[in-house]
């Protein structure tokens, strides 16, 4: 078959395959430093394995690393899927991958070596910055090039979430990154104080709500449909879902700023606009969910159906926990605490890393012309990593909250009841629940790779051809 | 400046309050349900589980 007749099944497979490999990776530094945590001698002394620096390999590892491969596999299913149409460019998708397989490397060499510009989820140093720029612009190109010539008129609203998705990232990373060079691996932002923290925060925010929202609600909205075998709930309802969250979530990032010098304006606008987000999110999760409705029995016998769907769950929980942690007053508490730890991982692990995973089950069949090897391992897969996630964040939201407690304790006479010291000790047992959850994430997603490469070893290569144009659409 | 500030948040709201009537009006109705079946457009090869037909 002519490569024009068939969908570019290659660049599906080889960003898929680097979801898995990078999700180990990531989820392995992420595990070594929880045990850090518990154990502190577990960094051997040598500088490249202290704390401080594999913290940022990991975020980037499993953010970019593992969640961006995840995007990239799914969009360019997803875009060339809706639009019946091969992607645009075979070259330039090609060079995604190798260029983004390059950004991953230079942050892991970098990273562990101290070579950063300290700015969160931005760390990676300036030329690496230009590299990310460069293949960040290749991807919107073949994104919208491929929707440009799409042969299905209208344009499935996955793809506007991954487009919206797409755009933003390049505008945070661009804006975040700007600095002046000193050397080829130092420089420095031209923003200054507050202004810096502002900008860096309007990045971080939006760098969840875009990154780590917006792409993985690309996913819903293709996969849940498809796996459920039933149209999304309300399309209508999507519509305004997208709007409604593009419209607000840009004005969110000062909750990470209360109580700092930035404005009191600004911090109240973030926590007012944060907790209005509650609305998108819950419509957007009960669009996904209800799409289920009439069809629940699925979820008893179809465990990537399960995963697609627990996944929305931990999307709703903690995009209400989110809002509420951005109130001024619950975020005096919950601020610098643990709990803000486990309310990421809620979101990362229950959230980003479920669906990716359970649209790696639906992608790996299609891509190799195969079924799953065995059903019964992503069955064990999902519940070792559910009861790992949830040992994961209860533990973190007790930790967190006695944590704040014991930091604002006063006694009469006004000085502080606790010694910081004491609170160390005190997260001790927390952090080895912790350590036990994030084991068994790691371990759920082991059992799948090799679920995966059984699957894999006795397929091949699919090459799937577009559809004739159908008249009667 | 607050001037421009306020009339644009004004028209911003305006805007999204135009998109929820315009998805909710019954003209359109067909138009999105035929939308939401375009994942289901084609076929694409294994099914996982019985009674799983691709439309």
């Amino acid at each position: 078959m002519s490569a024009a007749s068939t969908y570019n099944y290659k660049i599906i497979r080889q960003f898929s395959i680097m979801t898995i490999v990078w999700g180990i990776v990531g989820m392995a530094v992420g595990l070594l430093i929880a045990a850090q945590l518990a154990w502190p001698s577990l960094n051997f002394d040598i500088p490249w394995l202290t704390y401080g620096r594999l913290r940022p390999l990991h975020t980037n590892a499993v953010i970019f690393a593992f969640g961006g491969c995840a995007l990239f596999a799914t969009s360019y299913y997803v875009v060339q899927r809706t639009c019946h149409v091969r992607l645009c460019s075979d070259r330039l998708a090609a060079f995604t991958f190798w260029g983004w397989q390059l950004v991953i490397l230079a942050a892991a060499v970098t990273l562990p070596l101290g070579i950063t510009t300290s700015k969160e989820y931005a760390e990676l140093e300036w030329p690496i910055d230009i590299l990310i720029a460069v293949v960040w612009i290749a991807y919107a190109y073949v994104f919208f090039g491929t929707i440009l010539k799409r042969r299905i008129k209208h344009i499935y609203v996955a793809n506007w979430f991954y487009g919206s998705f797409i755009i933003t990232v390049a505008v945070l990373h661009i804006f975040n990154s700007l600095a002046v060079p000193v050397s080829l691996l130092k420089s420095y932002s031209i923003y200054a104080g507050v202004q810096d923290a502002m900008v860096q925060w309007w990045y971080g925010h939006n760098a969840v709500g875009f990154f780590l929202t917006a792409g993985f609600l690309g996913m819903m909205y293709y996969f849940v449909p498809k796996q459920a075998n039933r149209p999304v709930y309300s399309y209508r309802l999507s519509v305004v879902h997208f709007w409604s969250l593009i419209f607000v979530y840009m004005w969110a990032g000062p909750h990470h700023l209360h109580y700092s010098a930035l404005p009191d304006w600004a911090q109240s606008l973030g926590m007012v606009m944060s907790v209005i987000l509650l609305a998108p999110s819950w419509g957007g999760m009960i669009n996904g969910i209800m799409t289920l409705s009439g069809a629940w029995h699925k979820l008893r016998t179809d465990p990537v159906l399960r995963f697609l769907i627990v996944s929305l769950s931990f999307y709703g929980m903690s995009t209400f926990e989110g809002p509420m942690m951005s109130i001024r007053t619950v975020n005096a508490l919950s601020h610098y605490t643990d709990w803000t730890i486990g309310h990421v991982h809620s979101g990362a692990l229950g959230w980003v890393a479920m669906i990716s995973l359970g649209c790696m089950y639906y992608l790996f069949p299609r891509l190799y012309g195969r079924e799953m090897y065995s059903v019964k391992l992503i069955e064990v897969h999902f519940w070792t990593s559910t009861i790992g996630i949830v040992l994961y964040i209860v533990s973190m939201w007790v930790a967190g909250i006695m944590q704040g407690l014991m930091w604002r304790a006063v006694n009469d006479d006004g000085t502080l009841t606790y010694s910081f010291i004491e609170t160390v000790k005190a997260m001790h047992p927390f952090y080895i629940i912790r350590f036990l959850g994030g084991a068994l994430f790691l371990l759920g997603v082991l059992i799948m790779t090799y679920n995966l490469i059984r699957t894999v070893s006795g397929g091949k290569p699919v090459e799937s051809p577009v559809p004739e144009p159908a008249g009667a659409h | 400046m607050s001037i421009i500030l306020s009339v644009w948040t004004v028209i911003v709201l305006l805007l999204f309050l135009g998109i929820v009537v315009w998805a909710w009006h019954a003209n359109n109705k067909a138009d999105f349900e035929a939308a939401a079946r375009i994942p289901f457009d084609d076929d694409d090869g294994v099914d996982q589980r019985e009674g799983n037909m691709h439309g």
